[in-house]
């Protein structure tokens, strides 16, 4: 009886474990293109107009992979307390908006303003 | 021999284009810059020449199958349907909702062209409206812009992006599935509202959905089936007014496909030489997106969300087709003449000919769209709907009598609401064999077919069995 308490407890923690682990998916692509890159980059701006669809896939991942860094790597973005786009950004947030990018670009199934 | 090598090769190139997800830049080496249509017209002059005079450019070709035509060239932009009704008159620009978002860009949208209505005469201008990149660029997409001159045209969304916009436009290929279906999916004001048959998920499915597109099936392209020559498509289903290659129907019994006899048993080849495979092939339709069965537009319906009107709509999904004879030929209803009612008084808007005494009918399976549609009082003419500004206001009565005064040049005009009638071919969704219809589907005691509306006193097969008592 023992030991099937405990399997029981076990597999209700496992489970909580699980679930809680599955809420925290951190931030969506949108959200972060919103709060990182049209933040800069929204019509008008002098940075230039940046949307999903602005460039085709090809393109973005160009941009992830070679370009990003040695263009943004004195960006600072506005509102943050004057840190670095580069720093505030993570790996895997960096991974997630690359997605959404090429996800949404102009030569994508559904191409995105993100306005 | 020559000619074989250049069959082969044509051949193996429009599978590389079509098999691969990944774009083929098929163009790289015949241009460097894409600058609009002009840069196709240089090599395919004659081809945008064919094209402007085909049924996908004008909207309107000849109808040998309408029964009443009488030699009228028909088609969309001449014709009312109980959809968005008429395109002329909902053509091209951007319409906002209280929000301030576009919610409508007019039926150009799926027009192959820039924005230019298209004319009778074939001019430069116009061969530049044709927007080859539509139909045979993989990744190309395209939104409204103002065209510098108080008007709208339709431009690539890499108009600015001259390096993306090369590459995009040199991925040239035949048709895919995917870019015939971002219209004739699309129609009618979302997915699979108007055909029923024609779904979006038909781009990437198995063969137990579709034996021919899916693609552990055949993984047929719609060209495979509708190919033509010089830019003409073959097919009409039941209700197209104009027709590209009237002479050339298609058929499934055809000897490169399933012939007349394809049954291993004979009372199924029996059966068939009176109804169409599509009946017992294609028990349903609809089944992923619910399709568009009723539309009453004399109900505005206001959707919060998107915060735009609509007529009231009753979508469907898993439907039954109606059966009926058909014998390739249709009537229609026309803008500019009384309507014609039917038997239960709605006015037939396209309705299938054929008889079981007509011995070139077969039974074919129908998407059964009924409808409210405005007819002015005094004349019985049917009215089309200015619905653009209506998806904004909501206003019914100003969208009517805006239409009628352009239609018909009447100011303040009267109308009445009448239902109407539509009878759409289904001929997609086939299903593999073990899923089609069994003897009891029709012949049992709740059977799908009306027996007494074709034209049979009752079940045949009961007339068949008691006989034999």
């Amino acid at each position: 009886m023992r030991s099937l308490i405990k399997f029981a407890l076990f597999t209700c923690v496992v489970t909580l474990a699980v679930v809680a682990f599955a809420g925290d998916k951190g931030p969506d692509g949108k959200t972060l293109y919103k709060a990182n890159c049209l933040v800069c980059h929204d019509k008008g701006s002098p940075n230039g107009e940046y949307t999903p669809m602005s460039l085709i896939s090809d393109q973005w991942d160009a941009f992830f992979k070679t370009k990003l860094v040695p263009s943004h790597k004195d960006a600072v973005l506005p509102n943050s307390g004057d840190k670095k786009l580069l720093e505030i950004l993570n790996p895997e947030e960096l991974k997630v908006l690359h997605k959404f990018c090429v996800d949404h670009a102009a030569d994508s199934e559904q191409p995105l303003t993100c306005g | 021999m020559k000619r074989l090598f250049a069959f082969a090769f044509l051949t193996l190139w429009a599978a590389a284009c079509l098999a691969g997800d990944k774009p083929v830049s098929s163009h790289a080496q015949y241009f460097e810059h894409y600058e609009g249509t002009k840069t196709c017209l240089q090599c395919h002059r004659q081809d945008a020449e064919n094209f402007f005079h085909s049924q996908h450019y004008q909207w309107e070709g000849n109808a040998p199958n309408i029964v009443n035509a009488d030699g009228r060239k028909l088609g969309k932009m001449n014709t009312i349907n109980d959809f968005c009704t008429n395109p002329r008159v909902n053509w091209i620009g951007n319409v906002k909702n209280s929000r301030g978002e576009v919610i409508t860009k007019g039926c150009s949208a799926c027009h192959a062209g820039s924005g230019k209505l298209p004319s009778e005469k074939m001019t430069e201008d116009q061969l530049e409206n044709i927007d080859c990149l539509m139909c045979h660029a993989n990744g190309y997409r395209r939104d409204l812009y103002p065209d510098g001159k108080g008007g709208w045209e339709w431009k690539p969304i890499l108009w600015q992006n001259q390096v993306g916009m090369d590459s995009v436009a040199k991925r040239i290929s035949l048709p895919t599935r995917i870019m015939c279906l971002r219209c004739h999916s699309a129609s009618g004001g979302g997915a699979n509202y108007k055909r029923g048959d024609i779904e979006y998920v038909l781009s990437d499915t198995t063969r137990d959905y579709d034996v021919h597109m899916g693609t552990n099936g055949a993984n047929m392209q719609c060209i495979a089936c509708h190919k033509g020559q010089d830019h003409r498509v073959r097919g009409r289903g039941s209700d197209l007014s104009g027709t590209d290659m009237p002479s050339a129907p298609l058929s499934c019994s055809t000897k490169e496909c399933h012939g007349d006899a394809p049954h291993k048993l004979a009372v199924l080849d029996k059966h068939a030489e009176r109804i169409s495979c599509t009946v017992c092939h294609i028990p349903d339709f609809a089944r992923t997106d619910a399709t568009d069965m009723y539309r009453d537009w004399s109900k505005p319906a206001y959707n919060a969300e998107a915060d735009k009107y609509s007529a009231t709509i009753t979508l469907e999904k898993d439907v039954k087709p109606v059966y009926a004879w058909y014998n390739g030929t249709t009537r229609e209803q026309f803008m500019g003449e009384p309507v014609h009612k039917l038997a239960d008084g709605t006015i037939g808007m396209m309705i299938p000919m054929g008889s079981k005494a007509d011995p070139h009918s077969k039974i074919f399976a129908f998407k059964l769209h009924r409808a409210k549609m405005p007819v002015l009082d005094g004349k019985d003419y049917i009215i089309p709907i200015e619905v653009e500004e209506f998806f904004s206001n909501g206003n019914i009565d100003e969208a009517v009598k805006a239409a009628a005064k352009a239609t018909y040049h009447v100011d303040d005009a009267k109308y009445t609401w009448m239902p109407t009638t539509r009878y759409m071919g289904i001929f997609h969704g086939v299903q593999p064999k073990e899923k089609a219809l069994q003897c009891l589907d029709c012949h049992g005691k709740n059977g799908r077919m009306d027996w007494k509306a074709l034209g049979y006193g009752q079940d045949p097969l009961a007339v068949l069995m008691s006989a034999h008592k």
